[in-house]
């Protein structure tokens, strides 16, 4: 028996050595070393770093750091030259002749050319291909069409004029334009590799050519990808960094620990409950997302089909405690349209020429009064109320928040929160088959279209099942216009029918809570989600 | 045994089998797939993508097909992670949760087996309390609360390992320890319960009445019999402890199998549940097997194929 222990004893160590050998070593790339090195958390493993493929918002920043589009944003989120040095707009804006750079290559050196970007948009497209994001090409002429297989790709508004000339045809004109050249799902990439390595070119990091300022040099699969500055992009004066550590941390407590203990610079993501505690440090950052988490009534089922009730239920949160007090971040909506849309014809934000729809603090009394004249007086005779939402603990403690501040304004005791496991939770709500469901909207581009379209009878996202031929007829007008004053108007007007009609209660706009060591410098954080590395520093 | 072994492979496979029809069966029953998307795709964006995985394939013919696949060792392409396979998926996380996996069943072992004997040995005496105080605190005590402490503590406070991920030979000792926590205290009291049992039995009276010394009772007399329940008890827990903890992997971060259990099923990736499921299955049946076989071992009473 002596003898078996003492074999287990060395058993032991000898599997506690073995496991070592797994790991890479990474100690020399740390923020301390000679080589500056960002180490930055990037959550979940990426389900695809192909530029065609990607969905998620972490992805989109590792396409971001390898590759380049036409255009690409500035630190307010605005197009400006990436690969085309210039372009030019047809006087009826359907037409984009992109002058790209001579001297843009890819990362093992060759030029890149208008011919990478009209593959590139092919493949998206393609059905075969089979890209979510596709319809983020859809402003093409005969894009959709091409998708579902009615078109060829002959019909495709793209054409390649010479290797450093590419003319684009819309359907119609489409002022944020520039703006989707600038994402992922636009960027260019490479025939040849695709062609030789198929679906695994992303996953080895010689295959993984891109044309951005940062190339992958490692990926150890559900733990870590490395990236060092790319010596063959155009502006490679521009990186000041030698490259970067994406970590793959899940939990939010995990990467905090990993921050605190000093193995990492930047996380994304904090415990909620720690946010206070946090904010004193003064490494804690807030930033703005195009986004809005709202809830959502299903307004063709009683007693919701009644405007009054709806607006009534809205009036009675108080959206400042909830970002204050329940989630501790994020910005009290006050309308659908998150703030950072700009009003292009007013030079303004959307959100500052629209004003607010829903007062931040609650107000019991118009609730209440609402309700009384919806034939509910204190809501005697009012049916039970259900809210739904999916597992998660930040929805679990708005919901409860939220559930209070009804019980207490509106004096009803007939509410109740319900979860449901996420896919399920889906699936109820675009059948349609809740009161009222959590909701929450990440906009595709910077432009109010992203999210009125929502809106429009029979649209997929269409969660209220409302429909309104106005409204319809609001968002039709605002697409085909080549006046952006008049869009803005029509877009205005699309927002306050909705609004009016309280189809939704707008609840916060979304933040991405950060902490950030204080020597990283010059890092960008789109609104959109993506982090762009090219002007960060490290300065100790 | 040879006629033992035919039968028990016989038997496996059917048990498999129905593992396999049933999983398949449960998964599609849910609602929700592995394209269900808070932002709902145009439906020919979803057409394009259910061609693609055979997702508009009769629900029959994707069984066959995925039987089909199955025997020839290919267990499908991950729907969620794009190029990957799930044989992939199982070969990269796999020999990382075993890792973890060995060295704390052998914390377990050396720590839980000694306690427990030395409880049994001295009975009611200061030594058997402190042990089982310890071991009813390990039982109680969940993973991911020693977890979050040794991260604390541990990581954070004095610095001494990494505080999560798979980077050093390191990072295997804290969610070692976690993950042995609850294992450890069971096994000491299984272990202490079973001797306490065996010691009173008529053989061990006569092997002291022989005047045979202690050590010699103790270890080769009575510790063999007393270790079925053990063995029993660890057959099932190497294969779930082998393909990994959920709870541990997610808060240290370590890129095993473990997580792939809970997180294919809420992705809906069809291809990594029945993969994993069938994986963990096929090695279930093999623990049980080779128990079956220690047994006879252990305890020449138990006679295999009768």
């Amino acid at each position: 028996m002596r003898r078996l222990l003492l074999l287990l004893a060395a058993l032991s160590l000898l599997v506690i050595l073995a496991a070592g050998c797994g790991g890479a070593s990474q100690g020399k790339d740390t923020a301390q070393g000679e080589l500056k090195f960002i180490r930055h958390n990037h959550g979940e493993e990426p389900e695809s770093i192909d530029p065609a493929l990607n969905t998620t918002v972490n992805g989109g920043t590792i396409i971001i750091a390898c590759f380049e589009g036409l255009t690409s944003l500035n630190e307010k989120d605005e197009p400006v030259p990436g690969v085309a040095e210039s372009w030019d707009i047809s006087p009826d804006k359907t037409k984009y002749t992109f002058h790209l750079r001579k001297d843009a290559k890819w990362s093992d050196g060759k030029p890149v050319t208008a011919g990478d970007f009209a593959y590139a948009w092919k493949r998206a497209l393609n059905p075969d291909t089979a890209a979510e994001y596709c319809y983020q090409l859809f402003y093409i002429k005969n894009a959709p069409e091409f998708n579902e297989g009615k078109a060829k790709a002959e019909d495709l508004g793209i054409k390649v004029v010479d290797d450093y000339t590419l003319e684009v045809e819309l359907s119609a004109p489409t002022p944020y334009f520039l703006n989707l050249t600038a994402f992922p799902t636009l960027f260019p990439v490479r025939q040849d590799i695709i062609e030789q390595y198929g679906d695994q070119w992303t996953l080895k990091p010689e295959t993984y050519i891109g044309n951005g300022p940062f190339k992958m040099t490692e990926w150890q699969s559900k733990d870590h990808m490395k990236f060092v500055k790319n010596e063959n992009y155009w502006d490679k004066d521009r990186v000041k960094i030698d490259g970067i550590i994406e970590t793959f941390i899940a939990e939010a407590s995990t990467m905090l620990a990993g921050y605190e203990a000093g193995e990492l610079d930047i996380i994304d993501d904090v415990p909620l409950n720690e946010i206070d505690n946090l904010k004193k440090t003064g490494e804690f950052h807030m930033f703005k997302q195009l986004g809005t988490y709202y809830y959502c009534f299903n307004v063709t089922k009683p007693p919701f089909d009644n405007p009054k009730v709806r607006k009534a239920f809205a009036l009675a949160i108080d959206r400042e405690d909830i970002t204050t007090k329940v989630r501790k971040s994020g910005i009290p909506a006050t309308a659908f349209v998150a703030p950072g849309v700009p009003d292009t014809a007013a030079g303004k934000d959307f959100r500052e020429v629209g004003g607010a729809f829903f007062p931040v603090k609650a107000q019991p009394e118009e609730a209440r009064r609402l309700l009384a004249e919806a034939g509910y007086p204190d809501g005697k005779g009012l049916p039970d109320v259900t809210l739904i939402y999916n597992n998660s603990e930040e929805h679990q403690i708005i919901a409860e928040a939220i559930l209070e501040m009804w019980k207490k304004n509106l004096g009803i005791e007939n509410v109740t929160v319900q979860n449901q496991e996420w896919a399920v939770f889906i699936n109820t709500r675009q059948n349609g088959d809740f009161q009222i469901a959590r909701h929450g909207w990440i906009g595709d581009y910077n432009d109010a279209m992203t999210f009125l379209d929502l809106f429009t009878t029979g649209n997929g996202n269409n969660d209220a099942h409302w429909s309104n031929k106005q409204y319809d007829e609001l968002i039709k007008q605002a697409r085909l216009s080549t006046d952006e004053k008049e869009r803005m108007r029509t877009l205005h007007q699309a927002e306050k029918m909705i609004m009016e009609d309280a189809i939704m209660i707008p609840i916060l706009h979304y933040t991405e809570n950060c902490m950030i060591k204080p020597y990283v410098k010059g890092l960008v954080k789109s609104m959109l989600g993506f982090t762009y590395f090219d002007r960060a520093e490290i300065v100790k | 045994m040879l006629t033992y072994i035919v039968k028990r492979l016989a038997t496996s496979i059917i048990t498999i089998w129905l593992i396999i029809t049933i999983t398949f069966a449960l998964m599609h029953a849910i609602p929700g797939g592995p394209f269900t998307r808070e932002k709902v795709l145009p439906e020919p964006v979803k057409k394009n993508i259910e061609k693609r995985y055979h997702l508009n394939d009769p629900l029959w013919k994707q069984y066959i097909d995925y039987l089909k696949n199955l025997a020839r060792g290919d267990l499908g392409p991950s729907f969620k992670y794009q190029g990957v396979t799930v044989n992939k998926i199982i070969a990269d996380g796999f020999p990382v949760s075993a890792q973890l996996g060995l060295a704390s069943l052998a914390i377990m072992l050396l720590i839980g087996l000694p306690a427990g004997i030395i409880s049994a040995l001295r009975q009611n005496k200061w030594q058997d309390h402190l042990a089982m105080f310890l071991a009813t605190l390990g039982v109680a005590m969940p993973n991911f609360v020693i977890a979050t402490l040794l991260i604390y503590f541990v990581g954070v406070k004095l610095g001494w390992l990494p505080t999560s991920r798979w980077i050093s030979w390191k990072s295997v000792i804290m969610p070692a320890i976690a993950l042995a926590g609850y294992y450890t205290a069971y096994i000491a009291r299984l272990t202490r319960s079973s001797m306490l049992e065996v010691l009173q039995q008529d053989y061990i009276r006569t092997a002291r009445a022989k005047g045979l010394p202690e050590r010699v009772v103790v270890y080769k007399h009575a510790l063999k019999n007393a270790l079925i329940p053990i063995v029993t008890y660890l057959g099932p827990l190497i294969a779930g402890i082998l393909t990994g903890s959920f709870v541990i992997e997610k808060i240290f971060a370590i890129p095993g199998l473990g997580q792939h259990f809970v997180t294919s099923i809420s992705n809906r990736d069809y291809t990594t549940i029945m993969g994993v499921t069938v994986f963990y299955a096929t090695l279930l049946v093999l623990m049980n097997f080779i128990v079956d076989v220690v047994y006879s071992f252990i305890d020449p009473r138990i006679r295999l194929g009768k």
